[in-house]
């Protein structure tokens, strides 16, 4: 009996980062829907008299953005991807400590970030169901929040699949770079549309 | 340059762009389209990119190590539950969100223990192409978190459970259930130490019986409820451990005065003795008396006073705090301090704290010490 021979291998392909970056696209669009309802918002407010110019009465005049934090968020934000690069340059030397460290670092800057964000909506003194205004404000910032935590837990495996020896895999490490710039340029949006202009 | 999937992106995002321009010129810049449209370029823009970088994710046949490392190229994962319980433990999130707080964190904890566990699979599953060798792996690096974890929810089930009988079951019942109950486990782990020779099923099928029996009682016995006594003891909170608590500071005797401590400690730090003596209250300062009638006390400091019954009966001593009126319902209620009834020559200890100053002619801030159904028997307090 003459046996056919095996089927080849399937073309190894890199997944991950394309899975990430289909994932960040939609996590883009996500957050970009949402700031443009707010916009949409917005520019149907009514108008009122503001300090030099006529301006929309969108946010209640009680609430105070506190821009410290939100600006420090921001920076937050753009040292964690600085860290996740700088664990991608570690990985591709084999460098195994200091790819650890940089996805170390990247954890502890991801936990202060999640700290600035949950220390904005301790300083911002309204309720969810006050109107619309903070029910978008708390919708937008707390879907950047779960993405926040996404982006930990995704550091959590790729350290832990690092620490697990598997140090010839940087395409985790890789993609999970990837998964931190999408969510810095998340964030800078989110700081523009609802920190900056409001 | 432009693979497959790189072309696609880029026509979306083309379209996106075209999109944009033909809606902001014909909308008058509308907010929702542009930005909308605004963000879909970005989006699009950015996964073409990506696309382009990874070049549609094919991996040259050239890279070797590539080739090696390649997810895809790897041993696929079996199958696994974590996933399902991980989405359990999100729903139970969800649920806990609207309903009770204890739900969210269960449902966090669920979470977080499944997607350790689902790592953890994950990696292990792709040890080597031999599943014992992986199941090793994954055995020796979970274990030391599994075992632990699972002994302390076995032994939060078992306390449970037996929590619950024991506030189900009568008081006199419950000293024997507990006593039964002690003895066989003392009667069943004496067998297993004394015959070591014993099967090792019989000795797991009899403390997973064990574990069975406590837990279906647990759960009949919840359901049941707690025995009425301590339903009672809960909703009128006799004692005031609670602010919607109601005390007992009325004339009457009540089951909350039954067996009550007639004895106060040497170092006890009090103020001032309160004297019953069948027909008035007399005051007595440890300090210097001042006015036999009128004890003052500084505004929110913490004092105590005894109060000795020497009239006839048992008698409780009641501290009148103020009236609080409830704003939205319009009712008036009276904040009361007091000791438990306490029978003749009997000594307690009141401690309390007056939170806000006197004020002259305001009932609301006026305030004084009695004995609750006896005319007369009544000390004022000044908070200055």
């Amino acid at each position: 009996m003459i046996a056919l021979p095996p089927a080849p291998a399937p073309a190894p392909r890199r997944q991950l980062i394309l899975g990430t970056a289909i994932a960040g696209a939609a996590a883009s669009m996500l957050v970009g829907g949402m700031l443009a309802i707010w916009w949409r918002f917005r520019e149907a407010a009514p108008l009122r008299q503001g300090r030099f110019r006529m301006i929309a009465d969108w946010k209640p005049k009680s609430v105070v953005i506190p821009e410290v934090i939100t600006t420090v968020l921001l920076f937050t934000m753009v040292m964690a991807c600085l860290m996740a690069q700088y664990a991608v340059y570690a990985a591709k030397r084999r460098d195994r400590s200091n790819t650890l460290l940089g996805l170390g670092l990247v954890g502890l800057v991801g936990l202060a970030a999640l700290n600035a964000q949950a220390a904005v909506w301790g300083r911002i003194d309204m309720g969810i169901r006050d109107g619309a205004y903070s029910t978008m404000f708390f919708t937008v910032t707390g879907t950047f929040f779960a993405l926040l935590i996404a982006g930990l837990v995704y550091t959590l495996v790729a350290t832990f699949r690092y620490l697990g020896g598997r140090t010839a895999e940087t395409e985790v490490v890789s993609a999970h770079a990837l998964y931190w710039y999408i969510l810095t340029a998340i964030y800078c949006a989110v700081w523009f549309v609802v920190y900056v202009t409001k | 340059m432009f693979s497959t999937g790189s072309k696609l992106t880029l026509g979306f995002a083309a379209a996106a762009t075209a999109g944009f321009v033909v809606y902001a010129l014909t909308q008058s810049g509308g907010a929702l389209g542009t930005a909308g449209l605004f963000f879909a370029i970005l989006a699009l823009g950015g996964l073409a990119t990506a696309i382009i970088r990874a070049g549609d994710g094919d991996v040259s046949a050239m890279d070797a190590a590539a080739v090696a490392t390649a997810p895809s190229g790897a041993q696929p994962a079996g199958s696994s539950m974590w996933p399902m319980v991980a989405a359990i433990g999100a729903a139970v999130t969800l649920v806990g969100v609207v309903t009770d707080k204890r739900y969210f964190v269960a449902g966090l904890a669920v979470i977080l223990v499944a997607a350790l566990e689902w790592m953890v699979r994950a990696w292990a599953d792709r040890a080597s192409s031999d599943a014992a060798h992986n199941q090793a792996v994954r055995r020796r690096l979970a274990h030391p978190l599994e075992l632990p974890l699972a002994g302390l929810a076995g032994l939060a089930v078992v306390i449970f459970g037996f929590s619950r009988v024991m506030v189900a079951t009568d008081k006199v019942v419950g000293p024997i259930v507990f006593s039964v109950g002690a003895a066989l486990i003392l009667g069943f782990g004496t067998l297993f130490s004394v015959k070591p020779g014993l099967r090792r099923s019989l000795v797991t099928g009899v403390c997973a019986l064990g574990g069975v029996v406590v837990l279906a009682g647990g759960i009949a016995t919840a359901a049941v409820g707690e025995r009425h006594q301590l339903t009672e003891a809960y909703e009128e909170d006799h004692f005031g451990s609670r602010e919607w608590g109601h005390r007992e500071c009325e004339a009457e005797v009540g089951e909350s005065d039954h067996k009550a401590s007639e004895t106060v400690a040497l170092k006890s730090n009090v103020l001032a003795e309160m004297i019953f003596n069948g027909s008035t209250l007399e005051l007595a300062l440890i300090d210097g008396e001042v006015d036999p009638h009128t004890l003052t006390i500084n505004r929110g400091e913490t004092v105590s006073v005894l109060f000795r019954n020497h009239g006839q009966g048992e008698h409780r001593l009641s501290v009148l705090a103020g009236y609080e009126t409830n704003e939205s319902t319009g009712t008036r209620t009276a904040n009361h301090f007091c000791t438990r009834a306490i029978p003749e020559d009997g000594t307690q200890i009141l401690t309390f704290k007056m939170a806000k100053p006197t004020v002259e002619g305001d009932e609301n801030y006026t305030y004084h010490a009695e004995v609750p159904g006896v005319e007369g028997a009544e000390i004022e307090i000044v908070v200055p």
